[in-house]
């Protein structure tokens, strides 16, 4: 966030901190409403496991545990490559700062790939996308398709955020190489991380609720 | 000695002397150390929720595994987005959100959670 109070800021507010610490404010409340947005899929897994416990863990032991884990590291990285190179930022290394948020963002790319390009696309493939054709059937079949609505919903919705935050991303790439960063002045790339691993954190709960709860020995 | 040489000998100690004391300036070094920690501790909460998703445990016990990623959300919540280090504002969004999703997710499983399934009685009576 800018400690500077001389740099030049918008007339409703009193200083360039005073604005900063509005932007970053701004951010968590959005991120606050968010949390409730999110929330609320968080509940439906509650719902939908409790009255089909057999059928919904059925579902989640066709899940891929290989890719599922991998993609949790790798969005864990991106998170931590971020986070560094916001502190080159606060030290005025700009070269370090781009290059931090080019490994995040290439890592957030080979989640997507991961995730939409190989395991979305085994899963139709395995026919478990909730249709006329699902594969698993009998008594499991109706928790198992719950399942699998709460799996295609949430990984979509989170597939969503994760295409924003390479976006933005992208954005302050594109702004820190014509050199609008300073040590004075870096609030965008504070409010871009704070909703980089926000989005981060929702993985972290997703992935326990699909590949994790419903396995067993 | 000429009063040139003198001149030109007293500034060359003075600009030796006033380098000597002024503290060198190195480049800062950004606090890396805090988000390295951050990192090999959420590896470690990775590989252990990855591996207590194997324990023998029974389908209603089963959703303790969320643990880790609870206390993983903690840790980026922490070290990655610095909520303690924000602004009173910031941490009362913070906590407001986490208020509302406790009350969301608390009263919106208070019914499976509580509730009796009694069996329904099938069949003729008669």
């Amino acid at each position: 966030m800018s400690d500077a109070s001389y740099l030049p800021h918008e007339f409703q507010y009193s200083s360039a901190r005073h604005q900063a610490e509005t932007a970053i404010a701004g951010m968590w409340l959005f991120l606050a409403t968010e949390m409730l947005f999110f929330g609320a899929l968080f509940l439906s897994w509650v719902y939908s496991r409790h009255w089909n416990q057999a059928g919904f863990d059925a579902g989640a032991q066709q899940t891929n545990l290989t890719i599922g884990t991998v993609n949790t590291a790798i969005l864990v990285a991106s998170s931590f490559v971020y986070s560094a190179g916001l502190a080159f930022i606060e030290v005025g290394n700009k070269r370090r700062l781009i290059q931090c948020c080019a490994v995040a963002w290439m890592l957030g790319l080979a989640f997507l790939i991961l995730k939409f390009g190989v395991e979305w696309h085994d899963d139709f493939h395995k026919h478990l996308f909730p249709g006329p054709h699902f594969a698993i059937t009998g008594a499991l079949g109706g928790g198992a398709r719950l399942f699998f609505i709460f799996y295609f919903v949430g990984t979509a919705l989170h597939g969503v955020h994760m295409i924003g935050g390479l976006v933005l991303v992208g954005w302050v790439i594109l702004r820190a190489r014509r050199g609008e960063f300073s040590p004075g002045y870096h609030t965008p790339v504070a409010a871009v991380g704070l909703y980089w691993s926000f989005v981060d954190m929702v993985w972290i709960v997703l992935y326990p609720l699909i590949y994790l709860v419903g396995r067993g020995p | 000695m000429t009063p040139g040489l003198r001149r030109l000998l007293l500034t060359g100690v003075l600009s030796m002397l006033s380098a000597a004391l002024t503290p060198r300036t190195r480049p800062a070094r950004p606090r890396l150390r805090p988000l390295l920690l951050a990192w090999v501790l959420l590896m470690a909460l990775l590989a252990i929720e990855f591996g207590a998703a194997f324990t023998p445990l029974g389908r209603s016990a089963r959703p303790f595994v969320l643990i880790p990623a609870v206390l993983m959300v903690a840790v980026v919540g922490t070290l990655f987005m610095r909520v303690g280090r924000g602004v009173t504002i910031v941490r009362l969004f913070a906590a407001a959100g986490l208020l509302w999703l406790g009350i969301l997710l608390g009263l919106g499983s208070l019914d499976p959670l509580t509730r009796t399934d009694y069996p329904v009685q099938t069949g003729n009576p008669q």
